[in-house]
């Protein structure tokens, strides 16, 4: 039926003060739901990407640490040598030991340093390439190849000293933007990490390549049959892990903003009830000239929909815009640059289901007020 | 037309319960209104004649008795049935007009027949018909608070014939007019009832306009108290 549709549309533009102010409540409502959500929603996306083109198939670490696979989570040490028996294990092609260290600089933001055998940088990161300087390679010592970001953010090029608990560490090489999650991370040869950071013969990380990609995941259980201590994932099993926990943190973000959704309801809701009882005779007309209870209800829920429609597609863009706000805030303080906020068509579909559920809620006790009143009454009413 | 009476009521009663106390604000009304008749009821405020009018319209529930528009028990009927009833046998002209504010002359013509179920190109030009014929067709894209109470009682007028029914309930309908204007709202009722056989019922206390009824019922206090 058109003619409610006509009617929720002209009694909404006749009132247009109100009708823009319990829309620009809604918008306001989705806009901070759907920014927010864009923070995990960009990193599930960041994520999946950076680990689609990670040049390993198992990642190892010690059991009993969850982690987010991201440079920073840094999970407690193990003895180096264990890399040495994981290679010989059936399928393994390599196994790269890392040490995740993260060093603090005064004011500036923390620099993540990854500590690994220079020659097996080319396994870790095949795809990088040099802006400066060169890479890494086994006679190193006590040397840094900075990415893109992180040479920016330390304000380092070749030749400069950083300091790493009190040892002098020179750049030797600065690579080129990747776009990706090592862009703000620096790499040394883990030998010197290790001094530096006081952690000789221990790692934290192992990735592994494997012969039979298809067999990886039974590689991964074996390495865990036999290193009781150490957690083995593939990287499907990483996404996976870090999916859980950044959905964790999407349910924190959706419970944060339900709140902005709770007062987006209550919006439509007074309006819905004020544009009621200011319409009593109105709808007692209505209901006199033959229109249905059916027709009244469905009137004013129509009227609260679109409320919520309209409000849920600026504030979709809305979204949109405070998505790039968050994201020039991470970027300017924090200074990186990987994570990126991402309003995904899932995520619009999302803000526009929460702005008609709103519409919905905060339209049904109104409508029902509306379609159960007494006809006579209601045109006696002044 | 049916060979029953357009109205008919039959004992039919309405009390109210005010403050504890029972008022019978229709009082074991009997009541009879043939096909094509205009009979206008007329009584001071308070006597129930609106209560009564109410009831025959579907409005309101009776407390005891019985109605029958064109022979139908109006107890057997659906709140379904109801709206049906007011909305295609039915037409209702108000004192105050109650045209929707938001809606032009032409739309609070249309919307009627739009509830009805017709397409709207047909509920559109049915109601340039309609206007035009209250001699409003330079009126029609206004909305209500740009006509004179006047233009406003005819389009109500021709709001109320929308779905083209059998019987008019006019309550108070020159109540708020100046003299003038009401003659000329009398007159388009009656030739309603001359020229289409349409069955009238008026309430007033304007004995004036009671006179272009051809049967006026007195009421008091809730009951009948002579005809003229």
């Amino acid at each position: 039926m058109l003619a409610p549709l006509r009617l929720a549309v002209r009694n909404l533009t006749k009132r247009k003060a109100r009708t823009a102010l319990t829309t620009l409540g809604v918008t306001l409502a989705i806009a901070f739901t759907v920014g927010l959500l864009s923070l995990s929603e960009g990193l599930m996306v960041t994520i999946e990407m950076e680990v689609r083109k990670f040049g390993i198939d198992i990642f190892i670490w010690k059991k009993g640490m969850e982690t987010v696979f991201l440079p920073g989570m840094v999970t407690y040490a193990f003895p180096e040598d264990r890399a040495d028996g994981i290679s010989r294990v059936e399928n393994v092609r390599t196994a790269v030991p890392g040490l995740e260290a993260i060093v603090l600089r005064g004011e500036g933001f923390p620099l993540i340093v990854e500590g690994m055998p220079p020659s097996s940088f080319s396994e870790f990161k095949p795809y990088a390439t040099l802006e400066a300087g060169r890479f890494l390679n086994d006679s190193d010592t006590h040397s840094l190849l900075l990415g893109h970001a992180a040479a920016t953010a330390t304000n380092s090029s070749v030749s400069a000293t950083i300091d790493i608990m009190g040892k002098r560490f020179t750049v030797v090489g600065v690579l080129e933007k990747a776009g990706d999650m090592f862009d703000s991370v620096g790499f040394a040869p883990l030998g010197s990490l290790q001094e530096a950071t006081g952690q000789q013969g221990k790692v934290n990380w192992v990735m592994v390549k494997v012969n039979d990609p298809s067999r990886a995941e039974e590689t991964a259980t074996l390495i865990e049959a036999i290193y009781e201590d150490l957690t083995a994932a593939t990287m499907d099993e990483a996404l996976e892990f870090t999916k859980q926990l950044l959905g964790i943190a999407r349910g924190m973000h959706l419970s944060i903003s339900s709140v902005s959704l709770l007062i987006g309801v209550l919006f439509v809701f007074a309006t819905m009830l004020i544009s009621v009882s200011e319409r009593v005779r109105e709808i007692g007309t209505m209901r006199a000239i033959g229109a249905s209870r059916l027709y009244i209800f469905a009137l004013i829920v129509t009227e609260s929909l679109a409320i919520s429609a309209v409000g849920g597609t600026v504030g979709c863009v809305g979204g949109y815009l405070l998505s790039r706000v968050i994201n020039w805030l991470i970027a300017s303080s924090v200074g990186i640059t990987f994570v990126q906020t991402a309003v995904t068509p899932g995520l619009v579909a999302t803000g526009m289901t929460v702005a008609l559920a709103i519409g919905t809620i905060a339209g049904l006790y109104p409508a029902w007020r509306a379609s159960r009143l007494d006809i006579v009454e209601a045109l006696r009413h002044e | 037309m049916s060979d029953h009476p357009a109205v008919r009521t039959e004992k039919l009663a309405k009390t109210f319960s005010v403050g504890g106390r029972e008022i019978r604000a229709v009082d074991l009304v009997d009541l009879t209104v043939l096909p094509g008749e205009f009979v206008s009821i007329m009584g001071p405020s308070g006597s129930g004649k609106s209560t009564l009018l109410h009831l025959i319209g579907c409005l309101d529930r009776q407390t005891s008795g019985r109605i029958l528009i064109e022979g139908v028990d109006t107890l057997g009927l659906s709140e379904h049935e109801l709206d049906e009833l007011r909305l295609r046998k039915i037409g209702f002209v108000f004192q105050t007009f109650n045209l929707l504010p938001t809606l032009t002359a032409l739309e609070n013509v249309m919307l009627p027949m739009e509830l009805a179920g017709l397409p709207h190109h047909e509920a559109r030009a049915r109601s340039i018909e309609l206007v035009s014929e209250m001699g409003l067709s330079e009126r029609s894209d206004h909305t209500p608070a740009r006509l004179s109470v006047g233009e406003q009682q005819r389009v109500g007028i021709a709001r109320a014939l929308a779905n083209d029914p059998s019987i008019i309930l006019a309550d108070e309908p020159t109540g708020n007019l100046d003299s003038a204007t009401a003659a000329g709202i009398v007159g388009v009722l009656k030739a309603l009832n001359s020229d289409t056989g349409r069955t009238v019922v008026l309430v007033t206390h304007n004995p004036e306009v009671a006179r272009a009824a051809s049967r006026t019922l007195k009421i008091r206090d809730g009951r009948l108290a002579g005809e003229s």
